[in-house]
């Protein structure tokens, strides 16, 4: 059975349950023998700059498609990184941990130095950072993302978008001066653009 | 532009004390501080006159930055012309050139705006005040002895004291910033280079070239007792079958935590925020499982080299493990063309949080984010600079970064607020007899060429193994068994053959062995020719101010052992450091060699170079004195004394 959201593109799915992998997309498929399974709907709206995430977590059975809605919240986001060509990470705070929303497009990677992998093709990217001193989270990887679109104007042509790597560098960690977790997020373009046609030389 | 000559003058026998070249134990202990060593009043005499101390830097590098009025003024070591030039950073123009004579390897500007310079051939530091105008010549005061091969100075952060480190020497003096006497010495492992002192002026950290290692020195108990804080780095999740092959090992379970050597040391930097973090650029290195042998030099297992930049904290003196490990997915890709195998100098841009890293080979300066907790995965930017890159300052006020290319003889000005900027290029004067011989010059080019897949597939450069020409210190895995690296510079003229079996009757033959251990694509002859030149022309280390009083009674007592028909010591290794040329059976086989007979070996600078054997199966020269008897020469007849004396007398070829 999948399950789709109708908030449109910009919501993710993920199935909140130990032992099932850090994907996330824009459906989820469960087994209709596993009984009631909570599902949380992250959606990123990023207005003008000021950008919130609302998470909604919900209880799907997937026997009867009865869903229950178990709780809502809207978060404010910081802007905590930009890119060249329009990449950007949010994210907020919560004590010890960090936690970071990447909009992204298609598709994105990223993995802990342990390994273990976080992966999505859905809207946003999302990393949980967490660190106690002398025990640092490391999360490196690269997505996908369009470039905005530019409109023609009197002298430039329109810009179409382009789907550009990035990659992605985010670590918290404390030493024995930092009076809390020191966050560091660090996003590039990975791909070099075509460079713009030289005007011809008459 | 004018400039001035003159010599700095060695110290007619007052020999420092070279406690840092005799002292058998591998960790530090503080030694009898050696007296009054300065040869000429070493304060200002001129207080006041001239450029200032730039910012809070306290760490030399080739170079460093004073400021004088609203005009940034660069001091550069330039160890080919034996000079410092004095540049404008904004105007991108010299404005003095003095001559030093020696190799000026790095600079420091004083509190007070004096300017130190280690001379690394001489085993001085030079002292210096500024004129009036930057466009005249720092002025000479004083020179300072120092134990061999001084190359890095630092002041505390209370500005009373200049810590200076010897490479060859290994030691770390402690010096009064003001009249530059000695205050202490500590003694250290091999190869020490860059030297911070924690903010709270408790402890000094020193990156070590070779040998996995930082030292944290003790700077205010009465002992100064020196801790080794390990920089092996780990490849996460990973472990590698021992032994008996990796597919009979796997299924025997037999896992062996792969770990990597910390190496290529060279600089640090201490970040200003967030406060409290060392970084050391080094590379992490799997020299291969020595008891296989393989079809190279490392074992393909993994990537051999990876770049790192170790985290310490200042306060507990640990390394974070996060910028130690090598993720998974990372071990095996390396990156030829852009990993910074060769890191040497770093500096830190506190405006923009970040730290910029030179790396030879590659010729590029990396930015990196300072709150990084694995600072190699947080690359911001990169810039192609001029070859050789060796020193980088910042210019906070200017907003600049300016690196120091030895190889071009260049200055590369970055513009670290200007996105997608090239940065410019300024050319200093060169001296015409500097201009060295254009084999040396393209030789020096090929020992250092990382990424260069005409050398090694992977990216390695001769440098990775022989750093400043010397040796890493590791054993590889290899074709014919395991291989120690032996140290080059200054031990090749007369030493054939070469390679621990002696394989080869010319260097120029065993570097085509060498490129085949390196899956290299292979050079032209005229490259080989110049690589040639190269390594036999380097710069051996200067060697020990002759030894006086009971210490010269003991070495010449220690000369007659090795020559005496009971030990046997000068039938093979004749005339001290010279060598039979013959192969001999010392029953010192390993597992996985193919011949029992080794070359003897040069023992040049043998006190040097630890571990020993082609296997560096013994850690120190008394492991060996006491392992080898019987196999190689006889030395347990001998009383304890005669036994300290051959060691002795080992420590001055
Ligand atoms: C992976 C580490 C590594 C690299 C890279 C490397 N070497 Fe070596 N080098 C060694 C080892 C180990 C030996 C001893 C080899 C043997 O005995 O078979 C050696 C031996 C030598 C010797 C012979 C020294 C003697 O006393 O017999 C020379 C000369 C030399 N290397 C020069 C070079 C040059 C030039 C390059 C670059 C083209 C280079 N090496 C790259 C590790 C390395
Ligand atoms: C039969 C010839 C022979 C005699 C006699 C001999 N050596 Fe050696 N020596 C060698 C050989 C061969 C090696 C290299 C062995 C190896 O690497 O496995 C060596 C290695 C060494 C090394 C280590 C060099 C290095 O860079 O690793 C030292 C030190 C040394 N010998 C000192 C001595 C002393 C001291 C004596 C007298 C007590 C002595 N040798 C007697 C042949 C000899």
């Amino acid at each position: 059975m999948e399950v789709t959201s109708d908030a449109g593109d910009d919501a993710c799915l993920a199935i909140a349950q130990p032992g099932r992998d850090a994907f996330r997309s824009t459906s989820a498929i469960f087994d209709r023998s596993e009984g009631v399974v909570p599902v949380r709907v992250e959606t990123l709206r990023d207005a003008g700059g000021v950008a919130t995430l609302t998470v909604l977590d919900l209880w799907v059975d997937p026997l009867t498609l009865g869903v229950a809605r178990a709780g809502r919240v809207e978060l404010p986001l910081a802007r905590i990184a930009d890119s060249a060509l329009g990449a950007v990470v949010f994210g907020f705070r919560a004590s010890d941990s960090v936690h970071l929303v990447v909009p992204a497009s298609q598709s994105g990677q990223v993995q802990t130095s342990e390994g273990q992998l976080i992966s999505t093709s859905c809207a946003t990217l999302r990393i949980d950072l967490a660190a106690a001193r002398g025990k640092a989270a490391v999360v490196t990887g690269s997505f996908m993302k369009q470039t905005p679109a530019v409109p023609a104007t009197e002298t430039e042509p329109a810009v179409a978008p382009v789907a550009v790597r990035f990659g992605l560098a985010a670590t918290l960690s404390q030493t024995s001066r930092d009076p809390e977790p020191v966050l560091s997020v660090v996003l590039r373009p990975l791909d070099e653009l075509p460079a713009p046609p030289r005007q011809s030389k008459r | 532009m004018k400039s001035a000559v003159y010599t700095v003058l060695g110290l007619g026998g007052l020999a420092a004390s070279l406690a840092g070249c005799g002292g058998a134990k591998p960790t530090g202990a503080a030694v009898t501080p050696s007296q009054a060593v300065a040869s000429a009043r070493c304060e200002r005499r001129a207080p006041g006159v001239g450029a200032a101390r730039a910012d809070e830097r306290r760490e030399s590098s080739p170079v460093a930055l004073a400021r004088l009025g609203s005009r940034t003024i660069a001091y550069i070591a330039d160890e080919d012309d034996g000079v410092v030039h004095t540049v404008d950073v904004a105007k991108g123009e010299e404005l003095s050139v003095t001559q030093i004579g020696g190799a000026p390897s790095q600079v420091l500007v004083t509190k007070d705006g004096r300017v130190l310079v280690s001379l690394r051939d001489r085993s001085q530091v030079a002292v210096l005040e500024p004129a009036d105008s930057p466009e005249r010549p720092l002025a000479p005061l004083c020179a300072v002895d120092l134990p061999a091969e001084p190359v890095a100075l630092a002041a505390t952060p209370d500005d009373s004291t200049i810590l200076v480190t010897s490479g060859w020497g290994r030691a770390l003096s402690a010096l009064d910033a003001d009249h530059l006497t000695t205050r202490f010495r500590v003694t250290l492992a091999r190869e020490p280079r860059a030297v911070v002192v924690s903010d709270d002026g408790s402890k000094a950290f020193v990156a070590h070239v070779v040998g996995s290692r930082m030292s944290a020195v003790d700077l205010k108990a009465p002992d100064h007792p020196v801790r080794t804080v390990d920089m092996t780095g780990e490849d996460a999740g990973l472990s590698r079958p021992r032994r008996r092959g990796v597919v009979a090992g796997l299924l025997r379970g037999e896992p062996r935590a792969p770990e990597r050597m910390g190496c290529q040391s060279f600089a640090l930097a201490k970040s200003v925020d967030p406060p409290g973090r060392i970084f050391a650029p080094q590379v992490l290195v799997d020299p291969g499982d020595t008891e296989q042998s393989t079809s190279g030099y490392g074992d393909g297992f993994r990537a051999a080299e990876v770049a790192s930049i170790a985290v310490i904290d200042d306060g507990t003196g640990a390394p974070l493990d996060s910028s130690l490990k090598i993720a998974a997915h990372e071990g095996q890709v390396a990156q030829a063309q852009r990993e910074c195998l060769l890191p040497r100098a770093i500096a830190v841009d506190p405006a923009r949080r970040s730290m910029l890293v030179t790396c030879l080979g590659i010729d590029a300066v990396v930015e990196y984010d300072a709150a990084s907790a694995d600072p190699r995965q947080s690359e911001r930017r990169r810039w192609q600079v001029a070859s050789g890159p060796t020193g980088v300052a910042v210019d906070q006020v200017g907003r600049r970064a300016i690196v120091w290319s030895q190889f071009d003889q260049a200055v590369s000005v970055i513009a670290l607020d200007e996105e997608a900027k090239r940065p410019t290029m300024l050319a200093v004067s060169r001296k015409a007899k500097a201009a060295r011989d254009g084999d040396y010059a393209l030789g020096r080019r090929l020992f250092h060429a990382a990424g260069d897949t005409r050398i090694a597939a992977d990216g390695r450069a001769c440098a990775s193994c022989h750093p400043d020409g010397r040796d890493d210190s590791l054993t590889w895995s290899t074709p014919e068994g395991p291989r120690n690296t032996p140290m080059l510079a200054g031990r090749l003229t007369d030493m054939a053959p070469f390679g621990w079996n002696g394989a080869s009757d010319t260097v120029g033959s065993h570097l085509h062995h060498t490129l085949q251990r390196l899956r290299g694509r292979g050079l032209e002859k005229h490259e080989i020719a110049a690589l040639e030149a190269f390594v036999g022309g380097m710069r051996a280390p200067s060697t020990h101010a002759p030894a006086a009083g009971p210490a010269a009674t003991r070495i010449a007592r220690g000369k007659a052992v090795f020559e005496s028909a009971e030990t046997a010591c000068a039938s093979c290794h004749t005339g001290g450091a010279a060598v039979d040329g013959v192969a001999h059976d010392v029953q010192s086989k390993a597992k996985a060699d193919t011949d029992l007979k080794f070359d003897t070996p040069s023992l040049r600078f043998v006190g040097g170079t630890a571990p020993y054997f082609h296997d560096g199966r013994y850690r120190t020269l008394r492991e060996l004195l006491v392992g080898s008897d019987g196999k190689m020469g006889h030395v347990s007849h001998l009383p304890a004394e005669d036994v300290d004396a051959l060691e002795a007398y080992l420590r001055t070829l």
